[in-house]
């Protein structure tokens, strides 16, 4: 038995039989048996098709169907084509405990058919409301295939259709209408059997010459309104509407004939088959084209108009859940603005917020994306160093504020992140590269001594404050003792470099020198892009060695 | 065995200018004619929001041109300028960034664009005052102008008997001298720093008016040309104003 929604279709084979001549007036029984042996299984069903030579309607044919056990006979009266196949049909069904309702229909033509169909139970409520149909969309017929659909079969499924709807399981009767959507030639046949009583009747109306038109007011996608993620799938299905001569309606899900685009771009991609997938945040439609057919009966023939064909689907691409993956630098000065910090993640939203675990952090922003916002950092001059905490929040996208995901259910719209506050403490000194006697260079006439060293800035616990282009600036006051009797002179700024060093050079000159032991005691005062430097160094200067900070 | 007692520079007389000898050459408002680098010709100077003394060690570092600048106000180390130039000389790019100012001059002096005031000819300049004996041993361009700043600091102050301090010495690898220089300005030794084997510019540190005074971070700073050019501004006028 051939599946009934479409979704199936029986191989088909053609068997020709050796042609015979039937005299003026004539009558001749031609059995199929000796064909359908020939066959490797036996068939339930089978379509004859009779070829003949002569005006048409000058041959009539009967079709006599006897069941093995020889209790059953149907007989079919053959209609002609072209002017004598049922182009559509509306019959009446029945099923009971003895009784089955088969539909089948028969593609007669070279090309495959779209079939409209539907089936409407009589209503049991009270007081009746009028049958619902149960819609078949995908069905479709093969070149030269017949299909069978078994009404039993079809109510006890239980399959909802496009509109959600079964035929009722307690349905015992209705009509079950159909439709070609093709012009081409489709022969449909109802067959109700009652095996007990050996009683057939079969039915093969023909209510409308001409296939279904397209009609767009009934044309939809499914889902038509939508979220999605970012990197979500939904697949959208179209289903067009028809209608016969009458203006009974019928569905067809049209699968990949359509040509998809969405606007804005950016926002969703859509394949060939209606795949859609969320790429970024943001509002999209989605829109199915294609071109369908109206048809207009003209004598014999159909005039067919083409018509645009198609509809659209709005589809959210909700907010993802911000995620920041880096934060650079992620190491600020207190006291300082750190300006160019690139946040990067995903799901930022297009207004971000960003907020810290203290206070005195704030972010000045210079732009932002969904994916990255740079922000110029100002640690406050009071902050303490230490870890702080990022937190990134969505307000969602272009102002529509936040998008949940499809399903609902809440979720966070924050990510968060560590970062450190860098508390310059004190100018360390790291190592002396040389020191010896200050020349003429520095001292002029008087003799001195130098010191090269390698200065660190570093904060409070010892961690170098390795950032560069902090610029240091002293102040050296001479104190008490001052053996040397020396004034404060050639105090210079300096940068630091990447590792939060820079060179340093301590020099001293006196009259006093080389002959006196003692020392000038002095005060070393830094500050570090212009804010003072919590601790000062003490310098002793002599005669023949510097320290700082008895190194 | 090397004596533990080293001097950090070494003396080595080779080269002794007098101030008399200096050539000039002037700009702007005494402008006459050009020298080398005011025709120097350049595709493409732009500069957008950027204030005027860092357009002009921008200019001087993208062409390679040694700058003394002696005379900054708050506008030029605040108020953003933007200009696109095309083929233009030096000359022309100076004259287009001074010439509108107000009060600027601007001259080539030992090879070197030296951009002043009408206000800094005023007497007291240190940056004119001629010391009698300037002495230094092949040394970084930093050692070289601390060396400076002690001579000034000895010239005006014959009477201390020592003095304590620290400064910069620099990149080691920048290096300049020997130098032996008579009776030469202060503004003549450090054009001489600037147009050395590498370019660089030296800036006052000092508000306008107090070129006659020695603070004791000093009344200068040299810059090193780097790539992409170190923008000074926001540091000068920090320390200046």
């Amino acid at each position: 038995m051939a599946a009934q929604d479409g979704t199936h279709s029986a191989a088909t084979v053609q068997s020709p039989l050796a042609p015979v001549t039937v005299a003026a007036y004539g009558a001749q029984d031609i059995s199929l048996a000796s064909v359908l042996s020939q066959l490797p299984a036996a068939l339930p069903f089978a379509s004859v098709r009779i070829q003949y030579s002569g005006a048409p309607g000058s041959l009539q044919a009967q079709v006599s169907s006897v069941e093995s056990g020889g209790n059953l006979v149907v007989d079919s009266h053959v209609q002609n084509e072209g002017n004598g196949w049922a182009g559509s049909g509306a019959n009446p069904w029945h099923l009971d405990n003895d009784t089955e309702t088969i539909l089948f229909l028969t593609n007669e033509s070279n090309q495959p058919a779209r079939i409209g169909f539907k089936v409407t139970a009589n209503d049991l409520s009270t007081p009746a409301k009028g049958g619902v149909p149960y819609y078949l969309t995908k069905l479709r017929l093969n070149p030269h295939e017949t299909r069978a659909i078994d009404l039993r079969k079809l109510r006890d499924a239980q399959q909802p259709d496009l509109k959600k709807n079964t035929v009722p399981a307690a349905a015992m009767d209705g009509s079950v209408e159909w439709i070609r959507l093709d012009n081409v030639a489709v022969m449909g046949r109802l067959m109700t059997i009652n095996r007990r009583q050996g009683m057939a009747s079969n039915y093969d109306c023909s209510s409308c010459p001409c296939p279904g038109s397209y009609s767009e007011a009934g044309t939809d996608l499914s889902p038509s309104s939508f979220n999605l993620a970012v990197n979500g799938t939904q697949s959208i299905s179209v289903t067009a509407y028809f209608e016969n001569c009458n203006g009974d309606g019928y569905y067809e899900e049209v699968g990949g004939s359509f040509s998809w685009s969405s606007e804005p771009t950016g926002v969703v991609s859509v394949d060939s088959n209606g795949n859609v997938t969320g790429v970024a945040a943001g509002s999209a439609t989605v829109v199915a084209l294609s071109t369908g057919t109206i048809y207009v009966p003209n004598g014999n023939d159909c005039l067919e108009e083409e018509v645009p064909e198609g509809g659209s689907a709005t589809v959210t691409v909700a907010d993802g859940t911000p995620v920041i993956s880096s934060i650079n630098p992620h190491y600020w000065l207190v006291g300082a603005t750190t300006a160019g910090v690139i946040i990067s993640g995903q799901h930022f939203g297009t207004s971000p917020v960003v907020n810290f675990s203290d206070p005195a952090v704030t972010c000045i922003q210079a732009g932002a994306s969904d994916t990255q916002i740079t922000c110029n950092i100002t640690v406050g001059v009071n902050a303490s160093g230490g870890t702080v905490n990022v937190t990134v929040t969505s307000q969602g996208y272009n102002g529509s504020g936040f998008i949940a995901f499809p399903g609902g259910g809440s979720q966070a719209t924050s990510a968060s992140y560590p970062a450190n506050k860098y508390a310059p403490y004190a100018a360390v000194v790291l190592s002396t590269k040389s020191q010896g006697a200050a020349g003429a260079n520095l001292c002029g006439a008087m003799p001195g001594w130098a010191r090269n060293v390698t200065m660190q800035l570093q904060t409070q616990n010892g961690t170098p404050v390795a950032v560069a282009g902090i610029t240091m600036a002293d102040q050296i006051s001479v104190g008490t003792p001052n053996a040397l009797g020396v004034t404060s002179a050639a105090v210079y700024q300096h940068n630091t470099d990447v590792s939060g060093d820079w060179p340093d050079t301590y020099v001293v000159c006196s009259t006093a020198c080389p002959g006196s032991t003692g020392e000038a005691d002095a005060i070393q005062s830094w500050t570090w892009s212009g804010r003072p430097l919590p601790h000062s160094n003490y310098v002793v200067y002599k005669c023949k060695s510097i320290t700082v900070d008895g190194r | 065995m090397r004596s533990a007692r080293f001097e950090l520079c070494v003396f080595a007389a080779v080269l002794a200018l007098s101030a008399a000898v200096h050539r000039t050459s002037l700009g702007g408002a005494q402008a006459g004619q050009s020298p080398p680098i005011l025709a120097k010709r350049v595709a493409s100077f732009s500069v957008r929001g950027v204030c005027l003394a860092d357009t002009l060690l921008t200019l001087g570092q993208q062409e390679q041109v040694p700058l003394g600048i002696e005379y900054v106000d708050r506008d030029a180390l605040e108020k953003p300028i933007s200009h696109d130039f095309r083929n233009a000389t030096i000359g022309e790019i100076v004259r287009a960034l001074l010439g509108g100012t107000g009060g600027y001059t601007w001259r080539v002096r030992d090879g070197v664009l030296n951009i002043a005031h009408q206000s800094t000819a005023a007497p007291g300049n240190l940056l004119d005052r001629v010391l009698p004996d300037f002495e230094i041993s092949k040394c970084s361009v930093g050692t070289a102008s601390a060396a400076l700043y002690f001579a000034l600091y000895r010239d005006l102050h014959p009477e201390v008997t020592g003095y304590a301090g620290e400064f910069d010495p620099g990149n080691p690898d920048n290096v300049i001298g020997p130098l032996k220089l008579r009776n030469t300005p202060v503004r003549h030794v450090l054009n001489l720093l600037a147009n050395g084997s590498k370019k660089r510019a030296w800036i006052v540190r000092v508000p306008p008016g107090h070129l006659d005074q020695l603070p004791p971070d000093g009344l200068w700073t040299i810059i090193e040309y780097e790539n992409p050019p170190r923008h000074v501004a926001q540091w000068l006028l920090r320390e200046i104003f």
